[in-house]
This record gives C-alpha cells, structure tokens and sequence, in this order.
C-alpha cells in the first residue's frame, strides 16, 4: 500500500510539472558575440505580427541589441510575413511544444535576406476565448546566423479579460508558463494592449537576465 | 454474512484483498473505451439524383491554418481507404501548386450575401482561386474544406464514469490538470465545396458542425489539442464515407431518389 501511495504521489508531481517555461538557453553557457538582431512572425496572421512588433519595441528601447525595424524586415523579404512550420505539434488550445518540427528551410529563406547576426521567430498560433477571457499562448526560437545555432527557447501566455461571453472554452490551468503565472498572480491586465505590453516587458527581462544585454540604468 | 469460502464479492473480507491497482486499471480501462461521436449532415449534393463517378479527387485544405490541413488529410487518407476515388495525397498537392498551405486559397467566407444559402455559397473570387489550382492538380474533382469555430468544452461526468472519476480524484491521480471528472466534448464547424471539372462547377458540399466525446479517464494523459486532433480524424473518416454513398452506380441513386434513404 505504501508502494502505490508512492507511486500516485510520484505521478501527481509529473503531472504538475508539465507547465511550460520561460526563456531559457539551450547551451547556458553560450556567450553572445554580437548585436545585431531581428525579431520576425512566424505566422502570417494579425496577432503573430502585433506581438513580434511589440517584443522588437521594447528589445529594441532595452537592450544592447541593434534590433531591425520591421518595415526595413518587410522591405528585404518577399512575402513576409509568412507561415512557418513552427515549433509544435499542434496549436489548436495551448501550444504542444516539439522544437524539432521547426521549417528550418524557411527560416534559412528569411535569414539569407536579414543582415543581422540573430534571428528571433515568434509564433503565436492559439487565441483561446472563454467565458470572460481571451488568452494567446506564444512560442518563440532563437537562431544564431549564419551558423543556424538553436540559441534560446521560450513559452509565453498572455491573458486579459474580455467584455462578451464567448463560446469557446478552455481551462486556464494547462500550459500556463511560469512567467503567465507571475503575471496572473500580480492582478492580470485589463486589456490586450496592457496585456501584451507587460507581456513584452517580462519577456525582455528574461532575455536580459539570460544574455547580460541590458542598457546600462535600466 | 460472512463471504463463504473464496467467492469474490464486493462486500466483506474478500473485497479487502482486492488489489487496488487492480481495480483502478480495470476502471482505467473500461472508460478509456467509453467515447462517441455524433454527427447529422455531412455531405450532400447539389442535385439529389447527382452521384459521383469514382474518379480522381484532390482534397485542398482552404486556408493555411493547421486544423484545415489535418482535416483535408483525414479526409484524403479515408477516401483512399474506404472509397473508389484516385485520391491525390497532401504530398503530391504540395509538390504540384506553389506555397500550398502556406498560403490562403480562400476567403470571403463571412461575407456570404444575406440573401444566399450560405451551405452552397461560394464567391467567384474563391471560384477562381479553386479553378487556378485546377491548373496544376488536373483532377476530375476538388474538394476544398475549411473549418470555422472550434470548441472544447468539459462536461459533468455521468453515472458509473462520474463515480469512478470520484475514486480517481480520490486517489489523486487526476487533480493536477483542472479537468477532473469530466468528460470533454470537442466541436467544430466544417464547410466544404466540391467542385467538378472540366466545368468547374459546385456540384456538392458540407456545411455542418462535427462533434467528439471523450471520456474523462484519458483527460490527464491527453492535452485538448489531443482531442481536437481526434475530433479532426474522425470528421474527415465521416465525410469521406458520406461521399462514398454518392459514388454508388446511377441506378442505385436513381432508386434514392424514389425511395429516401431513413
């Protein structure tokens, strides 16, 4: 009896492990060697380009890193924004990650084009309504050029509150990333720009905290 | 009453020595069983006395959205499996017409006129860009799908599974994933339109909503998309054997129309 007690209480600390996480380095003891950076959709959908938009801002306002506008992005690559195969295995409610599923092929397309020493692709593929919210679950990779280097994963969720009620639904406990989990926990947003734009500064904290690029006084 | 000798009961010693890893994989397993899906129209024709000749057919997913490509492949692999027709895979469609789901081939669905049937309502707009993929795929047929709100939502667990999840949040194996108890239905809307060639005609179509039950043992092995993706296979296995009934011979269909099918 003592076994399955065991065993149950092992299982149920699988399970609540499951969440995704945050930006982290696949090598941590990578250094970067260089600035310059350009932050793309992987999607070629409105809210894919909002958010790439929005973490280019503020990567750019920041950190050290010379990030490329995106109309100069839009100016040097044909077709973008475009679909990219991103890094998951499906994307219907929440983000099942699988970063071997990335089209790297496309993304080889779009680095040939950026003179820019970093890639970062953002996909945000799921916008699950519920009863009184709306949340867009994000995934992100970073790709060191010309090297094609997997450099930085990250997971992203952004939840803010919606007026209407709406038919889909879906628990807000699966996927949650442990910086949604902050997030929420501090009082959540009102609105989706509030939303995004906290969203976007916590992003850009972990990627200081992860590459050393701050501003200085910042 | 005392059990007499080793007859297995539920009352008394005997249930006492009943093995509860035992007993939870057997509930395990029954409920993993227990799912259903239900669906009314799924396809139909144009024409009611029309049929379909078992020809060649490519299924094109209308829009570059994972869930129409999932859908146009169930529906491709189970008309090449349960049907007559010179099925053209994803793979070949691919290989044949540039940036095929990367790119959009529909649009304007939304903007069906008030005064149209939206189930056959197709824009010329769409007509054309379907009959451009007609160029390279040279089939006798195309089927382009695309889906519109899709929904997952938990229920109350029933009866015997509702008890038997009881047992199981007992024993805390389904508390960490919010979804306990709960059998979970999965939906979706498809739309879809077949056109024929050469004329480029629409001759039929599907225009409903697709629904999937699961039981709520498999909720904290599985994520929803795990569902959605079920959701998605077993729609594309409905429609394709809905569209085999039309590819029976003219007299059979003939015979349809005389005597309706109940």
């Amino acid at each position: 009896m003592k076994k399955t007690a065991f065993f149950l209480l092992a299982w149920q600390l699988i399970l609540s492990g499951c969440a995704s996480s945050h930006f982290s380095l696949v090598d941590p003891e990578y250094i970067f060697k260089s600035d310059r950076i350009a932050v793309v959709s992987g999607l070629d959908d409105e809210v894919s380009n909002y958010l790439a938009a929005e973490l280019s801002k503020e990567l750019n306002a920041k950190t050290t890193f010379k990030v490329m506008p995106a109309e100069e992005i839009i100016r040097r690559v044909p077709g973008y924004p475009m679909k990219i195969q991103g890094p998951y295995s499906a994307s219907y409610f929440g983000i099942d990650e699988d970063y071997t599923r990335t089209d790297k092929n496309r993304i080889k397309k779009i680095m040939s084009k950026l003179d820019v020493d970093y890639l970062y692709v953002l996909w945000a593929p799921s916008v699950v309504q519920s009863s009184n919210s709306i949340e867009i679950y994000i995934i992100t990779q970073l790709f060191e050029i010309p090297s094609f280097r997997d450099i930085a994963h990250s997971s992203y969720y952004i939840k803010y509150t919606a007026g209407d009620a709406f038919s889909i639904y879906r628990p807000v406990k699966n996927h949650i990333s442990n910086a949604t989990k902050k997030a929420v926990s501090i009082g959540g947003s009102k609105n989706m720009e509030d939303a995004v734009r906290d969203t976007a500064e916590r992003a850009v904290k972990e990627i200081i905290e992860a590459t050393g690029k701050g501003k200085p006084g910042r | 009453m005392r059990n007499p000798g080793n007859v297995p009961c539920i009352y008394g010693e005997k249930m006492k020595k009943i093995p509860i890893i035992q007993l939870f994989v057997i509930t395990a397993c029954t409920l993993i069983i227990i799912s259903c899906g239900s669906i009314s129209i799924v396809f139909e024709m144009d024409l009611a006395d029309s049929y379909l000749k078992p020809g060649t057919i490519a299924v094109v997913s209308g829009t570059n959205r994972d869930q129409d490509y999932m859908l146009a492949e169930s529906i491709t692999i189970n008309l090449q499996k349960e049907t007559g027709f010179k099925v053209m895979s994803q793979k070949e469609i691919s290989e044949k017409v540039p940036d095929y789901f990367y790119k959009n081939i529909i649009s304007g669905w939304e903007k069906t006129p008030a005064d149209r049937d939206s189930r056959f309502w197709f824009s010329p707009e769409n007509r054309k860009a379907v009959n451009a993929l007609q160029k390279y795929l040279n089939t006798e047929y195309i089927f382009v799908v695309w889906s519109g709100e899709m929904n997952v939502n938990p229920s109350q667990p029933i009866g015997v599974a509702g008890a038997c999840v009881l047992a199981i949040v007992t024993l805390g194996v389904a508390a960490p994933t919010g979804s306990v108890g709960a059998s979970t239905i999965s939906a979706i809307s498809v739309n879809g339109r077949l056109l024929s060639y050469p004329d480029g005609d629409v001759i039929g179509y599907t225009a409903d909503s697709f629904y999937n039950e699961s039981c709520c043992i498999i909720m904290p092995f599985r994520t929803y998309n795990h569902e959605i993706t079920d959701l998605l296979n077993n729609t594309g296995r409905d429609i394709a054997l809905e569209m085999n009934k039309f590819t029976k011979n003219k007299e059979i269909n003939k015979k349809r129309v005389w005597e309706p099918v109940k």
